[in-house]
C-alpha cells in the first residue's frame, strides 16, 4: 500500500488539499490505520502550532529587529570592502544574494525568538498527542481566561471506554 | 504563503523519524499516592520507543499498566498525570480513562498511548512520570490529589453515562423492546448525521473584514442553573469572532466553572454537534456576566473539509458549583443537542454488533 507523504498529510490536516486530492486522501486514510494515526498527530500539532502563533506577544519591536539585522548585513558588506578585492574578482554580492541572505537572517532570528521565548503562564504546553486506533471524538483547544489547553477525546468501541488527553499550561 | 508556512511548521515539528530505540525502563516511572484504591500489578513499557527528530526527542509512549481495584467500590474512571520534565517548563497533561466498570478485587489494564516531543538534553530523573490524579467510583465518590481538577471531568462523564443508561432502561421498561430498538436507531442516526467538529479558541482578530453579525440561538434546558441569553457573533467562514453570550446564575449557589456547547448549521443546511468550550467565569447567585468576549471560535471538520457557518446555537452544557457538585442537562426536550456520551455509544454499539437481546441483557446488569 502506498502511504500518503508527510506533505500530503500536513496539507490534508490543514484543509489545504484540492478537492480531488482531498477525496483521494480521505479514501486512503479510511483504510489505512498508520496514515490515520499520523493524520491525527498532524492535527494535534496543527492546533498547538496555531495556538503558539496566537500567543506571540503583540509588543515585539519587529521594526527594531529588522533594523538590527539590516545593520548587521551592512557591517558584513563593509567588512568585505575593507578586505579588498580578490585577485580574481568574483561578484559575490549579487542583489539576489543580498536578498536571500537578508531573508535567511530574518528567518533565523524569528525562529530563534520563537524557540527561545521563555514559557509564559499562557503559553500552550508541549507537543503531546494521544495516539492509538480508537475513534477520534474531537479536539477542543485554545486559551480560556488565562489558561491554555488542548483536550482530545477518543472512544474504543470494543471496550466502550473513553480516553481523554488534556495538555495544560500552568 | 499560509500553506507554505503551515507545511513548514508541521514538517519542522514532525520531521522524519530516524532510528527508533526502545525506551529505557529507568526513564519511566509510575507512582501511586498513599492509600490508593488501586494497586499496580504490572507495568509494561515494551513498545515504548524514543527517536531523534531534528533537535527534539520523540517519545512514543506505549505502555500498559495492570492495576487492581483494592477498594470496596466499583471504579468508573481513572485519571493519570503525565509529566515529561522538559516538554515545556511547567508542562503537564492528564490521561483519563472513563466508562470503566471494575469491581472490587478485579484487575484491569490501562493503556497509555502518547506521543511526546521534548527538546534534546536529558535532565536528571525519569523521562516520563505517570502518577495517579484521581479515581471515581460508581457512587460518584472520589479519591486522589485532584491536582489537575480531574474530579469534575470524571464526575460529568459518569453522570452522563448514568443518565443515558437510565434513559435506555426507562425506554425498555416503559415502552418495550421495539421502542428500545427505535431509540438505538435514532441515536445511531444522530451519531452519523450530526458529526462532531474540532474547536479552537483564539484571540479575536483586530478587524472583522468580511464578517457578518448573527444573533446566536440559545437552547434552554428547563432545569439549567445558568441561563444563557442574548448572544451574537461575527461570522466569517468557519470562524465565530467576538462571540458574546450573556449568562445569569439562576441558582442560589455560586458557580465556579461551566462549559458552553455549540451546534452549527452550515450553508448546505447540515448540522454539527461541536464540542463544549470551557469558561472559568465565576458567578455569584443571580449574577449576570458576558462570556467568551474578545475571543474567536474556529471550527473545523475532522477531515479538514472547508466549513461555512450559517447559524449557531449555544447552550450551557455543564455547570460546577463552588461546593463541587455538578449539573448536566437531562434527556428531555432539547436532548437532540447532546452529543452521545461514551455510554450511549457503548450501548448502541452492543445493539449493532450483538443485537437487541444482548443490549437488553446488558441493561439488566444495572
Amino acid at each position: 500500500m502506498n502511504h500518503l507523504s508527510e506533505i500530503d498529510l500536513a496539507l490534508y490536516s490543514s484543509g489545504d488539499l484540492s478537492f480531488l486530492q482531498r477525496w483521494k486522501a480521505n479514501r486512503h486514510v479510511k483504510s489505512c490505520a498508520d496514515c490515520a494515526r499520523e493524520l491525527d498527530a498532524f492535527r494535534t500539532i496543527s492546533h498547538i502550532a496555531a495556538n503558539t502563533r496566537e500567543q506571540l506577544p503583540e509588543d515585539v519591536a519587529w521594526g527594531h529587529l529588522a533594523a538590527e539585522m539590516k545593520a548587521n548585513i551592512h557591517v558584513a558588506l563593509e567588512a568585505g570592502k575593507i578586505a579588498g578585492p580578490m585577485e580574481e574578482p568574483v561578484r559575490i554580492w549579487r542583489p539576489w544574494h543580498a536578498v536571500a541572505a537578508f531573508a535567511s537572517v530574518v528567518a533565523l532570528v524569528v525562529s530563534g525568538f520563537v524557540v527561545t521565548k521563555p514559557a509564559s503562564p499562557t503559553q500552550p504546553v508541549s507537543e503531546m498527542t494521544l495516539v492509538g486506533s480508537d475513534a477520534r471524538l474531537g479536539t477542543v483547544s485554545g486559551n480560556v481566561e488565562g489558561g491554555s489547553f488542548v483536550r482530545q477525546r477518543r472512544f474504543n468501541p470494543e471496550t466502550g471506554e473513553q480516553t481523554t488527553l488534556i495538555v495544560y499550561a500552568q | 504563503m499560509r500553506n507554505s508556512f503551515s507545511v513548514a511548521i508541521l514538517l519542522s515539528m514532525a520531521g522524519i523519524l530516524t532510528a527508533q530505540q526502545p525506551a529505557s525502563t529507568s526513564s519511566l516511572k509510575v507512582s501511586l499516592p498513599p492509600g490508593s484504591p488501586v494497586a499496580l500489578l504490572d507495568s509494561d513499557w515494551g513498545q515504548s520507543t524514543t527517536s531523534q527528530r531534528g533537535g527534539a526527542t520523540v517519545l512514543n509512549l506505549n505502555s500498559s499498566l495492570t492495576l487492581r481495584n483494592t477498594s470496596p467500590n466499583r471504579i468508573r474512571a481513572v485519571t493519570w498525570m503525565v509529566f515529561s520534565q522538559e516538554v515545556t517548563p511547567g508542562g503537564r497533561a492528564s490521561v483519563t480513562k472513563s466508562n470503566l466498570s471494575v469491581g472490587p478485587g478485579e484487575s484491569f489494564p490501562v493503556r497509555v498511548e502518547l506521543r511526546l516531543l521534548r527538546p534534546m538534553g536529558r535532565p536528571a530523573g525519569p523521562l516520563v512520570e505517570i502518577s495517579l490524579d484521581g479515581v471515581l467510583f460508581d457512587d460518584l465518590s472520589f479519591f486522589g490529589p485532584n491536582k489537575l481538577d480531574s474530579r469534575r471531568m470524571m464526575t460529568v462523564e459518569e453522570m452522563e453515562a448514568q443518565r443515558d443508561r437510565r434513559w435506555f432502561k426507562q425506554v425498555l421498561e416503559a415502552r418495550g423492546e421495539e421502542a428500545l430498538k427505535q431509540e438505538c436507531i435514532a441515536s445511531l442516526a444522530k451519531q452519523r448525521d450530526m458529526p462532531g467538529l474540532d474547536i479552537q479558541v483564539a484571540r479575536a482578530p483586530a478587524t472583522n473584514t468580511a464578517a457578518r453579525t448573527v444573533q446566536l440561538s440559545v437552547l434552554q434546558f428547563p432545569d439549567a442553573p445558568v441561563e444563557a441569553f442574548n448572544g451574537s457573533a461575527q461570522i466569517a467562514g468557519a470562524e465565530a469572532r467576538q462571540p458574546m453570550l450573556q449568562v445569569m446564575n439562576r441558582s442560589q449557589q455560586s458557580v465556579r466553572y461551566m462549559e458552553l456547547g455549540w451546534i452549527l448549521k452550515d450553508l448546505r443546511g447540515r448540522e454539527y454537534l461541536a464540542g463544549s468550550v470551557p469558561s472559568a467565569t465565576k458567578l455569584a447567585p443571580k449574577q449576570k456576566a458576558s462570556v467568551l468576549a474578545g475571543s474567536a471560535l474556529k471550527f473545523s471538520e475532522p477531515d479538514g473539509a472547508p466549513l461555512s457557518i450559517e447559524s449557531i446555537t449555544s447552550f450551557v452544557s455543564q455547570v460546577e458549583f463552588a461546593n463541587g457538585t455538578v449539573w448536566i442537562p437531562g434527556r428531555t426536550s432539547g436532548s437532540k443537542a447532546l452529543a452521545a456520551s461514551a455510554e450511549e455509544m457503548r450501548l448502541t454499539n452492543i445493539y449493532t454488533r450483538k443485537g437487541l437481546k444482548a443490549l437488553v441483557e446488558e441493561l439488566k446488569k444495572f
